[in-house]
């Protein structure tokens, strides 16, 4: 009865009946505000901005707890949650791989029993959470460094059409999300850090398939045209190509194999990936690790290059053991053999790119400089060999695995799917093509046919070595007696014994054995490849050349040398190995160019260049290499044209192996800048020789 | 909590709601048990209703409110008695069993309500129909039953209803610095 009601209840009556009125009447309802002392437009502000946390908070943690909940039907989200301490101690998502379902952990908290309080402390932990982000690969997930994002969504690696499909356009906004979110700190709000938490599951993070796309769909892409303003000189288009593909891997933290052939360019198509890495601040820093033997020669073309990018070079007894040094160089270049003395020196930070040159080097997966490559953490490996299958399959897999690990399964399992014991049944293998079409996205292999378009005819190699500490001394021994001997002589005195010297110190220069020819008469080619550092490189070139299966002139005009490199060449390689000197009788001599000729594959010739250099036709051969440097220039030129002449039907590569600072530098220098005067190959009769030019060489010390 | 909901919750029209839902918080905080907890405004206690409902804490169903203002309200008038009744049972802690003393509170509300009642009267003594109407509404009469009852024109009841509601404020505050008096 409304007479029995209580004076409260009336009174809240009138309340009711006045609120309903300043329900009807905003105006009515900021007087009664106004009426308290109050700003009613204040308390709007206010209120607003409150709602505005509130929604983010509260809708944040119903949808995440709704999110939560409906996944917990079909995986776990593993709790640890300490009792005693009343906290969330971890939180993790449970997968069973085996049997590739989620599953309930025993003794974990099951999501939808989470009662309010603890969701609360999940957010709490979310909050501390930092993000990682990472590309899912095939086997790993490889993390993506934060401060490059914007870098790989603008470089079109995300919104490529081929990867949208892996690749959803949800992940590809989650991923700009995520970059526009985080604080300086690379931390999350808390309401941020959440989201990211619930949905990176949904998002299955940013997926990719290494195969997804192939070289040509690489470059007709047109994504990856940018090229380096620190890198100085032109590339041959295939050699842009090999870039956009290098750029590529790197972009998407492929390992990938440069397996050009010899003379194609490699170590341009990296030096150039390098300087657009570092102008673009991409992967923070580079090991290269080479062959010793090759470590003057990086130096110089870096400088030939990229002028502005000074590598630092990790070598020698003087070395730093410092991480810190190392870390803050740009570009470090070390040995295999200095690698495996300081392992774990390089092993302390994470490499943005680790290049491997000569990677056929490291090609035994039980050798121990293997081991060590493998255990110096890096972004992105990429191995360059020109021989990337040198014995037998397996020498594929090794580098693959060195690149990319799993890529091509265990060693195990994949030995037991491709190789037979028999080598015809391997080749007959049905998967084998499969294979070639899995290697093809990680490994880029133009052979020279390939790109004989764009490649000139004749590719001039001009490969600095650096003498080893023995040859060092011997040469600079040598040196110093000529300077004092010629001290105080007339100027025709000095001519007739300059020469004499000079003499002797390109013979060290072509082997230290020299001096003690019956040590050159009986050492085995392992004695003569250690003890040397060109017979070392040459080797190595000859190792590429026969993998190939083609022939090769080599140019020594020391006799001792010829024997010695035709007694162990034919021994180490197996095979004949032809020789052209003054001892060979001219009608013997056609006969020997025609039996190389016709020698199936493989083949060695070692000519003097006197002999051999002049009016022979020896076409068969597309590697020439002067492996003692004559001091006329011209002379060399002569005996390049036995191979590079009409009639050649392959592009013809010419090694000229030299040693920085002696008389081989002089000479290499004056070869270049004959033929950067004239424009072609030097004249004939060009033979002008002076005495400043010998006592310039002279100046020269390896020290 | 259901997706629609949550929709409705976002497309409330908030700066309209937040003064008037403010409004009513200063009316209910002038009687008895209704009371401002320490430290807090009107406002606060509106946003407090409102963060509830969006959390869950308080689950709205617009099948069965359909008015959001209205089930807002109810929200507000709960935490304000609960604040009331949190604080008294707070101190009632403090003061040891055997000394406590057995009362009624409903009694000293009631008689605190009358002694507001008897206030508000005196202040619109001289105005009949403000007197009437006000009368009528504190017996929970609806402005259509009081046009039906006295042949008042509706208009004219709400016109006066209004009145009257401006002249609250003004009673109200001083009926406040009795209360503080006291």
């Amino acid at each position: 009865m409304i007479n029995n009601k209580t004076y409260k209840d009336k009174l809240a009556a009138l309340l009711e009946s006045f609120s309903e009125l300043t329900d009807q009447d905003l105006d009515a309802a900021k007087e009664v505000i106004f009426a308290t002392g109050k700003d009613p437009d204040a308390i709007v502000r206010k209120g607003l901005n409150r709602l505005e946390q509130i929604k983010k908070m509260y809708f944040a943690l119903k949808t995440d707890i709704a999110f939560l909940v409906k996944n917990a039907e079909t995986k776990t989200i593993s709790l640890s949650y300490d009792a005693a301490i009343g906290d969330i101690m971890d939180i993790d998502e449970v997968y069973e791989a085996e049997s590739g379902n989620y599953k309930w952990e025993t003794g974990d908290l099951k999501i939808r029993e989470l009662p309010v309080d603890l969701m609360y402390k999940i957010m709490m932990a979310a909050n501390h959470a930092l993000p990682e982000p990472g590309i899912r690969q095939r086997n790993k997930i490889v993390p993506v460094d934060i401060s490059h994002m914007d870098y790989l969504i603008h470089a079109g690696y995300f919104i490529h059409e081929n990867l949208l499909h892996p690749l959803s356009e949800d992940s590809v906004a989650f991923a700009v999300q995520l970059k526009s979110n985080l604080t300086k700190e690379n931390t999350l709000p808390l309401k941020r850090a959440l989201d990211y938490f619930v949905t990176r599951g949904a998002n299955n993070l940013l997926t990719f398939e290494p195969e997804a796309l192939s070289i040509s769909q690489i470059t007709e892409s047109g994504l990856y045209t940018e090229e380096s303003t620190l890198f100085k000189r032109k590339l041959y288009p295939y050699q842009k190509e090999g870039l956009q593909w290098l750029q590529y891997c790197c972009i998407n933290r492929i390992g990938g194999i440069l397996g050009d052939d010899m003379g194609l360019g490699k170590t341009a198509q990296t030096i150039a990936l390098i300087a657009w890495l570092i102008e673009k601040d991409i992967l923070e820093n580079v090991l290269i690790i080479l062959p010793s033997t090759l470590m003057e020669n990086w130096k110089r073309e870096f400088a030939f290059f990229t002028p502005s990018i000074k590598p630092y070079v990790h070598h020698g007894s003087q070395r730093t053991g410092s991480k810190f040094t190392l870390a803050k160089e740009k570009v470090v270049i070390t040995s295999y053999s200095i690698l495996m003395n300081d392992r774990y020196l390089f092993a302390q930070q994470t490499w943005g790119l680790l290049l491997m040159d000569e990677a056929s080097l490291v090609k035994n997966p039980d050798a121990e400089r293997r081991k060590a490559l493998t255990e110096i953490p890096a972004h992105v490996r990429i191995a360059m060999s020109g021989t990337p299958v040198e014995n037998s399959l397996m020498d594929l897999w090794s580098l693959a695995d060195l690149v990319n690990p799993g890529y091509l399964d265990t060693r195990q399992n994949f030995a037991k799917k491709y190789i037979s014991k028999d080598l015809t049944a391997t080749l007959n293998n049905t998967g084998i093509s499969e294979l070639r079409d899995t290697v093809s996205r990680i490994m880029l292999r133009r052979k020279k046919e390939e790109v004989l378009d764009s490649l000139p005819e004749r590719i001039d190699i001009h490969q600095v070595l650096e003498l080893n500490p023995a040859e060092t001394n011997l040469y600079e021994g040598q040196r110093i007696q000529v300077l004092s001997q010629l001290k105080g002589m007339t100027e025709t005195m000095m001519s007739i014994n300059v020469l004499k010297q000079i003499q002797l110190m390109r013979q060290y220069t072509t082997h230290p054995f020299m001096k003690e020819p019956e040590k050159l008469a009986t050492a085995s080619f392992g004695a003569l490849r250690d003890s040397s550092v060109k017979f070392s490189r040459m080797a190595q070139l000859l190792d590429e050349i026969k993998e190939r299966n083609e022939k090769v002139l080599i140019f020594t005009e020391y006799l001792h040398m010829i024997d010695a490199l035709k007694r162990t060449l034919s021994f180490h390689y197996n095979c004949k190995v032809y020789t052209i000197d003054g001892r060979v009788a001219i009608a013997q001599r056609q006969e020997n160019i025609d039996l190389f000729s016709a020698q199936d594959g493989f083949s060695i010739m070692v000519l003097n260049p006197r002999s051999g250099g002049m009016g022979l036709n020896i076409t068969a051969a597309s590697h020439v290499i002067h492996y003692t440097r004559q001091w006329n220039p011209a002379l060399e030129e002569q005996a390049s044209a036995r191979a590079y002449r009409n009639g050649q039907t392959k592009a013809v590569n010419i090694y000229y192996l030299y040693y920085a600072d002696t008389i081989e530098e002089v000479i290499d220098n004056r070869l270049r800048d004959k033929k950067q005067l004239s424009g072609e190959v030097i004249s004939n009769t060009d033979t002008r020789q002076n005495m400043a030019f010998y006592l310039d060489a002279l100046e020269k010390s390896p020290l | 909590m259901d997706e629609s909901i949550h929709n409705l919750l976002k497309g409330a029209k908030w700066e309209e709601l937040i003064p008037k839902l403010t409004a009513y918080a200063v009316y209910l905080c002038t009687i008895p048990p209704y009371s401002l907890p320490g430290g807090k405004q009107y406002e606060d206690i509106v946003m407090d209703a409102i963060e509830k409902v969006f959390k869950g804490e308080r689950q709205w169903d617009p099948l069965k409110n359909l008015d959001l203002s209205c089930y807002l309200k109810s929200v507000i008038k709960s935490l304000l008695s609960n604040e009331k009744r949190s604080k008294a049972a707070a101190i009632m802690k403090m003061i040891p069993e055997d000394l406590q003393v057995q009362h009624d509170d409903n009694t000293i509300e009631e008689l605190y309500c009358r002694e507001v009642d008897k206030y508000i009267i005196s202040c619109l003594e001289g105005d009949a129909a403000l007197l009437l109407v006000y009368k009528a509404i504190k017996d929970g009469q609806s402005p259509k039953q009081i046009s039906e009852e006295y042949g008042l024109d509706i208009r004219n009841v709400r016109n006066i209803q209004k009145r009257l509601s401006r002249k609250l404020p003004e009673v109200l505050s001083q009926l406040q610095n009795v209360k503080n008096h006291d």
